[in-house]
Order: structure tokens, then sequence, then C-alpha cells
């Protein structure tokens, strides 16, 4: 694995660069991420800030109207913000789906411009505990231009709430909340303006 | 509950004058020629007519018409301002006939006479002063009125019972709504109770700073008089700068109320919630209240919650787990695709653009359309939203409803014994 050594010409806003890419992005929150408490405190973070990894898949489909679409995977997620003292990391037990669906039909030529989703589970710590969520934080762009998203704004829908790690029995692999009361929630209306720090490659097997 | 034989003939008379007084109105607002002529909007002309209708019917009439004069986007503006009367600048009880229900205890301390400031259907409310100086709001339930609501409920409650009967309406739980609307009726004559619901009230928004809510002075009431401090400056509430802010945080408070505690002040049209120029808000007359049961407010929050997320398939489990049980043929499958096609279309609008009524109607159509009726626990609740509706969209139709309602349905869901 190194660094990305592409030569300057290279486009990345080709479409054709979707299918099978993979990116890593620093991201800088610039929007209003809030924690929720059970006794009203509400914990403004606007300073959180790392890395995250998206992969695309080699397979692009077709929509039933017609719009190409490919499934993306985020493979990894670590925000922290050094006010609140807040960490964000991706929950391991749990895949992180999303797609990118070009807006015109066509062909994988079309995947641009297109809207950008993902459901996220994540692991929250925070002043000792760890929180997990179970219904996912569903993060989105409309209309985005290029992909690696850069300088692409996601709003996350509502609020999701999480539960304390230690009121699940399975830990950060449940699925259900059973008894548990939620620890905490997460609302977010904007959330993250990105840039692209670095591509990584990383050969396929089949060269 | 059936109405003995005997006890049907005062209910025919009783309907026959509610027939007459309606017809009566109707036939004044439509022969108004003077009031026409002078250029009085007809929707004016209705309204009052309308109210003076209710004015004669008694105080449970009178509660359908402060309803609908909170209703400007319902009905024409002219007539709610002709309703709006209702709320409390009904004729009130005079001074001679309100002062001896006064308890002993009381009339012996008072330094200055009864002076009335408000006057609603159920009771009338003085100022007055106490020897010591603090200056004292005291409500007086009208004589006899327990008697006239019992009789009105029950012919409520009769053709409540006779409309269940009719092709297409059977199952339809309009007896067990009326029966709820009873309750809340009657309970609003006990003043002993609306002084606990005070008391609960004010401690429940003891920490919202601009939501105010009178102390009461329990050594001084009965079933029948409630004494509490007196809230200056309520004629004037709803002008000033501070409007705006003050009906965003009466907004907060209903919130609170529903998700948070379940506690709920189901009554809250301008006569009893009053935006003060500072920006504050006073919340009075808890007569019409209730205590949601815990999985009741949860499954309300959760309602909110989900609607928030757009998720609509939850929203219709939610809704499918609180209705009364599916009448025959009724059809799950059709009132989930409904159900998030009703999400969508209304997730995210501002107030001027979200129609609480409007969806409300929506839910419960599709409910009905598939077999199913609404839990009356579920009415009520809403009903404190409906009210604040009018009041907010004309205040400030900027307001993002749910994104306002968000907090605290989060923290209504993290309440201890919450899912």
């Amino acid at each position: 694995m190194s660094v990305d050594a592409r030569p300057a010409r290279f486009d990345r806003a080709d479409p054709l660069i979707i299918p099978g890419s993979t990116h890593h992005v620093g991201l800088a929150i610039r929007g209003e991420l809030k924690l929720f408490f059970a006794d009203g405190e509400t914990l403004d973070c606007d300073d959180v800030q790392g890395m995250s990894a998206v992969r695309s898949s080699d397979t692009v489909t077709t929509t039933p109207d017609g719009r190409p679409t490919v499934e993306v995977t985020r493979l990894m997620t670590h925000f922290h913000s050094n006010v609140t003292g807040l960490l964000i990391q991706q929950n391991p037990s749990r895949l992180n789906l999303g797609r990118l669906t070009g807006i015109a039909p066509g062909g994988p030529e079309r995947l641009l411009p297109a809207d950008v989703t993902f459901d996220q589970y994540l692991i929250l710590a925070l002043r000792g505990r760890l929180h997990i969520n179970i219904d996912p934080l569903v993060m989105e762009a409309k209309e985005i231009t290029v992909f690696p998203p850069i300088g692409t704004t996601f709003l996350s829908q509502g609020a999701t709430l999480f539960y304390d790690v230690a009121d699940l029995p399975g830990g950060i692999a449940q699925r259900e909340p059973g008894n548990a009361t939620p620890s905490l929630a997460l609302a977010s209306q904007s959330v993250c303006g990105s840039h692209l720090t670095h591509y990584i490659d990383m050969p396929s097997a089949d060269g | 509950m059936r109405a003995p034989p005997r006890d049907l003939l005062p209910l025919v008379v009783r309907a026959a004058r509610i027939g007459g007084i309606v017809g009566l109105a109707l036939l004044r607002a439509v022969t108004d020629v003077r009031g026409l002529l002078s250029g009085v909007p007809p929707a004016a002309i209705a309204g009052d007519r309308l109210a003076w209708a209710c004015e004669r019917l008694g105080p449970a009439f009178v509660k359908i018409g402060q309803l609908l004069s909170t209703r400007v986007d319902v009905i024409p503006p002219a007539a709610c301002r002709a309703l709006a009367r209702l709320r409390d600048r009904l004729t009130p009880l005079p001074v001679a006939e309100a002062a001896p229900a006064l308890p002993a205890g009381l009339a012996g301390r008072l330094a200055e006479p009864l002076t009335p400031v408000a006057a609603g259907a159920v009771a009338c409310v003085y100022r007055a002063r106490l020897e010591d100086g603090r200056r004292i709001a005291v409500k007086v339930r009208r004589p006899g009125v327990d008697r006239v609501i019992a009789r009105d409920l029950a012919l409520f409650g009769l053709g409540a019972r006779l409309l269940q009967r009719l092709p297409g309406l059977r199952g339809a739980p309009f007896a067990a709504v009326v029966d709820q609307l009873g309750d809340a009726l009657t309970g609003q004559l006990d003043f002993l109770a609306e002084a606990a619901a005070l008391r609960r009230l004010r401690a429940d928004l003891r920490h919202h700073r601009a939501v105010r809510v009178p102390e009461v002075l329990t050594e001084f009431c009965r079933r029948d008089v409630l004494v509490m401090e007196y809230m200056p400056g309520l004629d004037r509430s709803g002008r000033g700068p501070g409007r705006r802010v003050a009906v965003v945080n009466a907004l907060r408070a209903i919130y609170h109320m529903l998700f948070i505690d379940g506690f709920v002040h189901c009554d809250l049209h301008p006569g009893n919630l009053h935006p003060m120029p500072d920006g504050s808000v006073v919340i009075v007359d808890a007569g019409f209240h209730r205590q949601l049961a815990d999985s009741d407010r949860l499954a309300f929050a959760a309602f909110f919650y989900r609607m928030s997320r757009g998720e609509g398939a939850e929203c219709a489990s939610i809704v499918l787990s609180t209705v009364l049980g599916g009448a025959a043929g009724h059809d799950a499958s059709g009132f989930r695709a409904d159900m998030e096609e009703l999400v969508r279309s209304s997730t995210g609008a501002r107030i001027a653009e979200f129609d609480l009524v409007g969806f409300a109607v929506r839910l419960f159509a599709i409910q009905r359309r598939h077999g199913y009726y609404a839990d009356p626990h579920f009415v009520f609740p809403l009903l404190s939203l409906i009210v604040m509706e009018g009041t907010l969209r004309e205040a400030c139709p900027e307001v993002d409803f749910q994104m306002e309602a968000l907090p605290f349905v989060l923290r209504g869901l993290m309440r201890p014994g919450g899912a």
C-alpha cells in the first residue's frame, strides 16, 4: 500500500473512477452537532474533525427508473472533539453501507451528479462511557458533482438515539435495545465539508 | 351507558332547545341586513351569532366555541374574533352572588372587595387583596353549572351511540370520545383537582424560566373556589415585541408536558395561555388536564422521533400498536403504505407548511379506511397541540414544528422506562 502518486492530470471528478475506488478523506465538521442527555443537558460539539475512509463497489446497477447506482461502504470513521472530549468511531460489528445514485438515467458515465446516503453505526466515547446507536445515523448529500465528495455538506436526518454499551447485554453487537433506555441522542443539521488529504492505492487481487 | 326512558324527556326537551337556538342563530345571521349594510363582514356576523348560541346553550357549547375561535386557518379570522369573546369575556357572575361562595377563612382576610377580571363558561375570576398585602385571583364556580353539563353530556353520549349505529360508522369510538370529553368537562368543575394540577404544572415547568404558572394558595381552596397568586398584565397579553418569543416558549412548554412528563394542559386556548410583552408566557386554568400513561407518552414521543427521521413504516407500527382493535376486514399492509406516504409528505415541514389538523385528519382517515380507530387517549394530547397551532401559525410561521419538538422528544425517550 503506498501513498497515491497519480498523475496531476487525473480528474477526480471523472465519474468513471467511482466504481471500485477507495478514498480516505480528512473531514472538518462545520455545522451543529448536538448531544442531548436525559437530564436536559445539551452539549454542542462544533470542533469535530477527523478522518474517514470509503470504498465504492465495483458493480454499477440500475434503479427501476433507469438511474445508475453503486453501493458504497464506509470503512473507517474517526472523529474527535478536543473541546468536549467526544470521540466518534465506527462500530466494527455492523456494516456501514451507503449508496450513490446518479440523478439522470444512464450507465456508469451518468453516476454524477448524484445523491449519496450512508447508514452509519457508531461508537461514541464520552466521559468514560461508550454509547452505540441501534437505528442508523443516516447521512445524506444531494447532487454531488465530484466523488470523493470534496467540499460537500452532508446532512443527517433528524436525530439518533444512543445506548450505553454497559446497558446492552450484547455489547456493541446488540441489534435491539430490549429494555435499555437511551443514554443520549445525537442530532446534526449540517455536518461536514470534506477535503481530500490523500489517496491510498489498494491494488485488487486480480491485478 | 343507556339512558332510562324517564330520563329521555329532559334530553328531548334539551335537544329541541339546542335545535331552536341554533336555528334562531342561523336565522338572525342570514337576516342581519343592518349589519351587512353597515359593512360588517358576513363571517363576523356568523361568528357573532354562533357565539351568541354557545353562550345560551351553556358551558359544553362554549368550550366548542372556544376551540373554534383559535382556528384562524380553518374558519375566517373575522369569525374567530367574534368567537373569541367566549374565552373569558362572558357575562361575569355578580360579586354579590360570588362573595357568599367564599370560605369564611378567606372572606375574613380580604382587604378589598372582589373585582371581576374574567368570566368563563364554568367559572368567573375576581381580583382581590389579602390583609397581608398579597394580590390574589379568586375563581368561583358558577352555581348550577354541574347540572347543565351533566345533562348536555348525556345528550352528547346519546348522539354518539346513535352515530355508532349508522352504516359505515359501526365500531367508531364516538361514545368513548364523548365519555372522555365528559370526564374532562366534569373534571373542570372540581377546583381542588385544578389546584393540584396547577401545582403539578408549576413544579414540572419550574426549569422553564420564561413559563409562569400561578402559585396556588391551598389553604383557601375548596371544590368550588380556587385561590391563587394574581398575575398582573394578562389583559395586555398577545401584544408587544416579545410575543413571538413568548409563543415559542409556550410551544416548548407544551412539548415538555407532552413528551417528558406526560401531564398535559389540554385547554391552552388564548384565554388560558398568555404570551407576555417581555417574552414570557403565563399559563392559567388547568382544569382540563390529562396524565398520559407512561406507555402512551412513550408511544407519542416515539411517533414524533420516527417522523422526524422520515420513517413512515416505523410510524405505522407505533400507530398500529395503539389503535383500538381493528374492525373486521382491517388492512394492516394498506395502512402501512398510506402511513409511509403521509409521513413522507409531512416530514420536516415548518409550521407554515405543516398542517397539524390536516395531518391528524388524514391520519384518522387512513385508520378508518383500513378498519382502525384511534385510541381516545391520544386525542387529548393532540388537542393541546391543535389548539396551540392556530396561535403559532399566526405569530411565528417560520418555526419548524418538528425541530422544536425534537429535544423534548429525545429527552422523553431517554427517561427511565423509555424504549
